[in-house]
């Protein structure tokens, strides 16, 4: 019997298609992607962001290739190949950007020693705690245990954005904290639809700071059709969902 | 009733109270730290490697004092105070020394991008596999989830240690790497004498790396009497223990 996560729609669409469309030459960095993967998006959006180089290759994360698990053993998506080495987890691919195209503008990462500490921790947070209630919301099965998570993904948000400075997160810059949290405000249609969540409850603040994420350029052009996620995240609402965050969740296990 | 984790005792001792005795003049850099608490050590260890002058100051987590809460709301130790504001997060702390100490030798991160990519991959492993790997050894009941926690834990650190160069995780050069790790090698003796983990089962590898990793000088200043360290760890071995990794681990979160 087939993973029921496998019947997913092959290619990305809409405005992300378009942006696959653009990075079919070979180039030194090679992007190995999941269209539909919010871990993903985050390190498309800082690609979009600096304009750096890359080929975009699409992975089925349920049936792999050879070449990419040859370089990439642990097999998941985001992962770039880089001058035939490879490496992976969305976060260490944005720092590593950074690093290795130090001339691309714009940085998303501050200069200054004490910002970027600063901005490092916040991403942390989102991914210590708004990623995984998320997921946690996504997957309850129970009414209670909805409830709780949904406390839990709130009360996150709410920490975060007494923070934001507006119209992003540091104020006018665009940066790793926003490329960072951004795929999952853009899927929160989901647990409004699904789990009770409103932007709204969680006031004005955030309400902007949605806005302004989901409307970024590297956001739209990174998005696919609505549509086409419905059948992925079909299966996390009814948690059967087979991908490695979701098995992590469900089994209280960190996100690999 | 005061919770259990609160009759710790109150002060460095050994190796490490030597090291705290030097460290109590003024600094631009106040070190808040809790002499028991592995995730300080990684902190306390690149300090002491880079030989960056810091202030260290003993917090109970569990009575915290009011001005270390004033500038740290979230309460957790390693945090410092720099210029008179606090970061906080042991990785990132040893990321921001990185940053904000350029001129002190050695470094813990290499320059090359793509190699310092690498090292965080792995620093990230040891932070998802091993130390949650460790804890939920340490905290597991019944001897069913204790077999199968061991094997778990063998598996990460088998994983890693075909990584290692030797006699560090990246050859001659001490890393993030190996400070990442360190702090709970040290610890292993716990694991061994109540929880049927030895380094052997894990093969001569890992018993060589682990010897390199406890006689690093910088780690073997920063440890306390081993005695001291029983009543802590009592309360993991009964799944009693109150300090935030403990619970997130019982609650199948990801480690605050």
């Amino acid at each position: 019997m087939s993973i029921p996560d496998q019947q997913i729609h092959p290619v990305a669409t809409g405005r992300a298609a378009e942006t696959v469309a653009q990075h079919q030459d070979p180039q030194e960095l090679i992007f190995y992607s999941g269209w539909f993967c919010p871990f993903v998006q985050r390190t498309w959006i800082a690609l979009e962001e600096r304009g750096i180089p890359y080929q975009y290759k699409e992975i089925n994360p349920y049936k792999k290739e050879k070449h990419f698990l040859d370089i990439n053993p642990k097999g998941l998506v985001p992962a770039i190949e880089y001058k035939g080495k490879a490496l992976y987890e969305s976060l260490i691919l944005i720092e590593f950007l950074e690093d290795a195209y130090p001339d691309y503008k714009p940085h998303l990462l501050p200069t200054d020693p004490y910002t970027r500490a600063y901005s490092r921790i916040w991403v942390d947070h989102i991914s210590k705690t708004v990623v995984a209630s998320f997921f946690r919301l996504l997957q309850a099965q129970e009414a209670d245990k909805q409830k709780a998570a949904l406390e839990d993904f709130t009360g996150s948000l709410r920490t975060l954005v007494e923070k934001v400075k507006g119209p992003y997160f540091l104020g006018d810059e665009f940066t790793y904290v926003d490329a960072a949290i951004a795929p999952w405000v853009v899927r929160d249609y989901l647990i409004q639809e699904h789990r009770g969540y409103t932007r709204e409850a969680l006031g004005e603040g955030w309400v902007k700071y949605a806005h302004a994420l989901e409307t970024r350029e590297s956001v739209l052009k990174t998005q696919s059709d609505k549509k086409h996620y419905a059948e992925i995240y079909g299966r996390y609402l009814r948690d059967e969902a087979q991908s490695e965050a979701a098995k992590a969740t469900r089994e209280g296990r960190v996100i690999p | 009733m005061a919770p259990p984790d609160q009759h710790i005792h109150p002060v460095a001792t050994g190796r490490a109270a030597e090291t705290v005795a030097q460290h109590q003049d003024p600094q631009d850099l106040v070190f808040y730290a809790g002499w028991f608490c592995p995730y300080v050590q990684r902190v306390w260890i690149a300090l002491e490697e880079r030989g960056i002058p810091y202030q260290y100051k003993e917090v109970n987590p569990y009575k915290k004092e009011k001005h270390f809460l004033d500038i740290n709301p979230k309460g957790l130790v390693p945090a410092i105070e720099y210029q008179g504001k606090a970061l906080y997060e042991s990785l990132i702390l040893v990321e921001f020394l990185e940053d904000a100490y350029p001129d002190h030798i050695p470094h813990l991160l290499p320059k090359d991008p793509y190699t310092r990519a690498y090292v965080r991959i792995w620093v990230d492993h040891i932070n998802k596999q091993i130390v949650p790997g460790f804890m939920r050894l340490i905290q597991a009941q019944d001897v069913e989830k204790q077999n199968a926690a061991r094997e778990d834990l063998y598996k990460g650190l088998r994983t890693l240690v075909e990584k290692v160069r030797g006699p560090y995780f990246l050859g001659e050069e001490f890393s993030l790497v190996d400070v990442a790790l360190a702090p709970w090698v040290l610890r292993d003796y716990i694991s061994k004498e109540n929880r049927g983990y030895s380094r052997e089962a894990v093969g001569e590898s890992w018993v060589k790396y682990a010897h390199a990793l406890e006689t690093r000088p910088s780690v073997v200043k920063t440890q306390s009497d081993k005695e001291h360290y029983a009543e802590i760890y009592a309360r993991y071995l009964r799944d009693e223990a109150q300090s935030e990794a403990a619970k997130a681990i019982r609650e199948g979160r990801p480690i605050p």
